[in-house]
């Protein structure tokens, strides 16, 4: 009993939070509200971890009663905020017409439905997944601000030097059941994954038709490397979530020009840099991407807008300046991006690049973790290039990019008491996810425009 | 995929003109027990074959579909003209919508199935469920008793067993008690495997599990 109303607090408590956020940004008012639950709860999830992770910073204590009065006031900043802000037009793709495209949503639909219900069973029913690094580090960091009510000063757990949010959510997890219970952090974690999936469907029914939105996110949902990571206390398809949702965001604020949408993709976009380091580089290549890609059509103001995405890059300025003044590392002892730099260094290590470059590719373009998601987000980069250049150019080097840039992180990296052959066996699948999962979710709306009418095109 | 060329999903608009009248319910029973009967049947060979469930499920969703345009007299016509592209781009873009749908549905029964298993399967006390991962690596009744017998303000060592996994996982459910790296100076030594260390001072030493010993320094 005293664990089912733990875990219903903490789920509501997320959500005030995330209704907050969103009305602060002029959204969820109305008729709206209830379909945007998932985004209110991936939203919650992210800014009562940032709100916490700064009040941890800050010195407050992790107690129940303190936390309250954090969040409260969080939320009622928002709310402030809301009074402010004028609200979103609420929007809805036009429903399907065709016997076929209909049919097509019902078994979207229900495919999404399915793998939700059976996501919740096994999170229920089943233990939690004992990976190596939840049990050295992503565990333990929420263990010490559970049992101390601190942050890591001591440097005595496991890389000291990753992100505070998602420790920050799991001690405010066994806060609300009251207890070290790390299977019940799987139950939450699937919530989160969920509401990933409802934000997604949400997101894209602003616009684009069920017909193209509904079988998409029902592949990414049921894709074996999304749904069986929905449990797991790894914060990489966490920070997935965070990312791919951002990018929908910026893609609604380049469509319908409503800054609320530039705020979320910034909240979501610091959420997944306090999340995990990779976070910081997402954040980044979003806003360089939306800057260079509206320079280049000489879009000004777009391009100066956009610039407000490094706002997310800078969230985890706090974190370092906490980390120095605690004589902990900065930054992560795995890599350095000054070696990058270093030509020497790097032509020294050149022979690390076919094996990493084999086992990204490979992870990505894996059918029996993701299906066929890639090869259609590639097929739809093509079919939009003639319609739609600048939207598939910057979809594309995205893609093209963050598969770069892992395959650089196992090429300069220096990771201790492991060889590269372990190190990217163990990781290369979880970390390729985020590059999947943004494709899952780009792909219904690169394929609606490149169909929609050019003189209706805004976003291309 | 024809139609009002003006909508911008390209979507083919099926004219209310093409709808027949309502089914009568002697039809709507006849389909019903048709459909109730073929999804039966496939269930049962899905049973006997699981490895066929994935295209059974797809010919299962066919048929509710083919059902369905049935009932709701949905002309052959329209559904074949709705399957006609106008444009290569919007071919392109049902066809990826097909094969989404269809790589997805083939996905659901080991979805399900892995539902199912966790449903069938043991059940775990709220404790089991949190300590029995850790079983991978050390007993976890080992592990249970050692929380049980060092205090919790208590200082701990651990000799033995795989320092990276062996020693994480006590670390792990033995926080918040402080971990000392040098069991010559814990008052609390988790002895994992009968190690042969020297230096261990003497103490009483309880039994967690079979070779697995807790030691209480003396003073």
């Amino acid at each position: 009993m005293r664990i089912g109303l733990g875990l219903a607090g903490n789920v509501t408590a997320v959500l005030v939070v995330g209704y907050a956020v969103l009305y602060g940004l002029g959204l969820a008012r109305g008729r709206d509200a209830l379909k945007l639950i998932g985004l209110a709860y991936l939203v919650g999830w992210g800014t009562a971890g940032a709100v916490l992770s700064y009040a941890l910073m800050c010195g407050i204590d992790f107690r129940p009663e303190l936390i309250f009065v954090v969040l409260a006031v969080a939320v009622l900043v928002f709310i402030g905020a809301g009074r402010l802000t004028s609200p979103v037009p609420t929007r809805s793709s036009s429903p399907a017409r065709s016997p076929v495209a209909k049919a097509g949503v019902a078994v979207g639909a229900a495919v999404i439905a399915l793998a939700a219900v059976s996501a919740l069973i096994v999170a229920v029913r089943s233990t939690w997944i004992p990976d190596e690094d939840t049990i050295y580090f992503w565990i333990p960091h929420a263990q010490v601000i559970h049992y101390s009510g601190a942050l890591w000063f001591d440097g005595g757990v496991g890389h000291p030097e990753y992100p505070p949010l998602v420790a920050a959510m799991y001690a405010l997890g066994f806060a609300f059941v009251g207890g070290f219970h790390p299977s019940l952090l799987s139950v939450e974690q699937c919530l989160l994954g969920l509401s990933f999936v409802g934000s997604a469907l949400a997101l894209l029914d602003r616009f684009v038709p069920r017909w193209l939105s509904f079988p998409s996110i029902a592949l990414l949902v049921i894709a074996p490397g999304f749904f069986s990571r929905l449990h797991s206390l790894l914060p990489d398809q966490t920070l997935a979530y965070f990312v791919a949702t951002a990018a929908l965001a910026s893609v609604l604020w380049l469509r319908e020009g409503q800054a609320a949408w530039l705020a979320l993709a910034v909240i979501l976009s610091a959420s997944g840099a306090l999340t995990k380091l990779e976070g910081e580089t997402y954040a980044g290549l979003l806003a360089l991407i939306l800057v260079v890609g509206a320079a280049v059509r000489r879009k000004w103001r777009i391009a100066l807008l956009s610039l407000a995405l490094l706002l997310g890059l800078a969230a985890v300025i706090p974190w370092r300046l906490w980390l120095g003044a605690h004589g902990l590392p900065t930054s992560s002892t795995d890599y350095q991006l000054s070696s990058v730099f270093h030509p020497l260094y790097m032509a020294h290590r050149m022979g690390r690049v076919p094996y990493s470059f084999h086992h990204v590719l490979g992870a990505v373009f894996d059918v029996h973790d993701w299906l066929v998601i890639l090869p259609l987000a590639l097929c739809a980069i093509i079919v939009a290039f003639r319609r739609v250049p600048s939207l598939a150019a910057a979809f594309g080097t995205w893609l093209l990019v963050a598969t770069f840039g892992l395959i650089l992180v196992y090429w300069a990296g220096q990771f201790e008491g492991t060889t590269l052959r372990d190190e990217v066996l163990f990781t290369v699948h979880r970390v390729a996810a985020t590059i999947v999962i943004v494709a899952g979710v780009m792909t219904p709306i690169v394929l609606f425009l490149a169909l929609e009418q050019p003189s209706s095109s805004r976003t291309g | 995929m024809a139609g009002t060329s003006a909508h911008p999903n390209k979507e083919l608009k099926l004219t209310s003109d093409r709808r027949g009248t309502a089914p009568t319910v002697f039809e709507v029973a006849a389909l019903g027990g048709l459909w109730l009967a073929g999804a039966l049947t496939l269930v049962v060979i899905s049973v006997a074959k699981p490895s066929w469930a994935p295209y059974l499920l797809l010919l299962a969703v066919l048929v509710t579909c083919a059902f369905a345009a049935r009932l709701r007299r949905i002309p052959l016509s329209a559904v074949s003209a709705a399957l006609i592209p106008r444009t290569w781009r919007q071919g392109a873009a049902a066809t990826a919508a097909v094969i989404a749908v269809v790589a997805a549905t083939i996905r659901v029964p080991g979805v399900v199935r892995s539902a199912y298993d966790s449903l069938t399967g043991p059940h775990y006390s709220l404790l089991e469920a949190d300590i029995r991962p850790l079983g991978t690596t050390a007993p976890p009744g080992a592990i249970a008793a050692a929380a049980r017998t060092i205090p919790v303000d208590a200082t701990y060592s651990v000799v033995g067993g795989d320092q990276n996994d062996v020693w994480a996982v006590f670390r792990f459910w033995l926080a918040p008690r402080q971990f000392d790296p040098n069991y010559r100076t814990a008052p609390w030594v988790v002895l994992y495997d009968d190690p042969h260390v020297t230096g261990l001072r003497p103490g009483r030493k309880r039994r967690l599990a079979p070779h697995i010993y807790v030691l209480e320094v003396r003073g």
